[in-house]
């Protein structure tokens, strides 16, 4: 069994969870490895680790957490926490959990920023089984 | 007016510095600095604590100004990262610190808006005050834009 089998069946468990039905959802290590990936396509729920072409939300937040720790660092002298991508589509949101991974959903369904705060609760209820597992 | 490489000409620059001015102290929550920079990384005006930083710059000659040429970095992989994830055009970048947060928004098709907010801000008091925060981007972008006609 992987090492990262329980943290892929709790994500697969918190998904439904999510407010606004996220279309992907990724845990990744601080190096930048996949821990656990699923996505959404019309209206299933799969394991895009398995279609290695498809899973693009893991390297690419890997980038942006990297980046972003780099900014950060400059502009406010501290460490990197958590980030948000506006798009056209919707919105992509980075979190660390503990001090090794971090999580990262994306919403292309045209969520927007007053949506996503007004779900803010919602969103860390969901995402709190999560916490309590990976934030050691 | 643009010129043929689509540089801003110094008048307008100035008049960019003087709206820049005007509309920073309207931001919620006090945000510790605003600067405006193209999309290639070139420095256009600041307010607050970039202010400062690019006269410490240029008179230390010691520490490179290289803000702008982050923001730039900042704003090319969001706009990856957007593309590649879901396939549509990046709007805004948003990070948060333990100290504060920095909002990256695409002001025009050529320059980029940074704020700063430190003090404790966090992303959600940033998130609530979003309509607010988006009135006076819109403000700039405008003046941007109609450098464009």
């Amino acid at each position: 069994m992987s090492l990262y089998k329980p943290i892929q069946d709790l994500l697969q468990m918190i998904f439904a969870d999510i407010p606004h039905e996220p279309t992907e959802c990724a845990i990744i290590s601080f190096d930048g490895l996949t821990v656990a990936t699923l996505r959404r396509f019309l209206g299933q729920i799969y394991d895009s680790d398995t279609d290695r072409e498809e899973n693009k939300l893991a390297p690419m937040g890997a980038a942006m957490l990297s980046l972003g720790e780099r900014v950060i660092q400059e502009l406010h002298g501290q460490t990197y926490q958590s980030g948000i991508i506006g798009t056209e589509k919707g919105i992509i949101w980075q979190r660390f959990l503990g001090e090794e991974y971090m999580l990262i959903i994306s919403w292309e369904n045209g969520i927007t920023v007053d949506q996503f705060y007004q779900s803010w609760d919602d969103l860390q209820k969901a995402i709190e089984p999560l916490r309590k597992k990976l934030e050691k | 007016m643009r010129n043929k490489f689509g540089m801003i000409s110094d008048q307008d620059k100035a008049k960019l510095q003087k709206l820049v001015e005007l509309v920073f102290p309207q931001l919620p929550l006090k945000p510790t600095g605003m600067i405006i920079v193209t999309v290639d990384g070139f420095h256009l005006c600041d307010v607050g604590m970039f202010r400062e930083h690019v006269d410490k710059t240029k008179y230390d000659g010691e520490e490179p100004f290289i803000v702008p040429a982050m923001a730039s970095a900042m704003m090319s992989l969001g706009e990856r990262i957007s593309s590649e994830i879901q396939g549509a055009p990046l709007k805004f970048a948003c990070l948060e610190s333990s100290h504060g947060v920095s909002l990256l928004y695409a002001a025009s098709d050529n320059e980029l808006c940074l704020i700063d907010w430190t003090h404790n801000v966090s992303a959600t008091h940033i998130y609530a005050q979003w309509q607010d925060i988006m009135k006076i981007i819109r403000r700039i972008s405008k003046f941007l834009n109609w450098l464009d006609l």
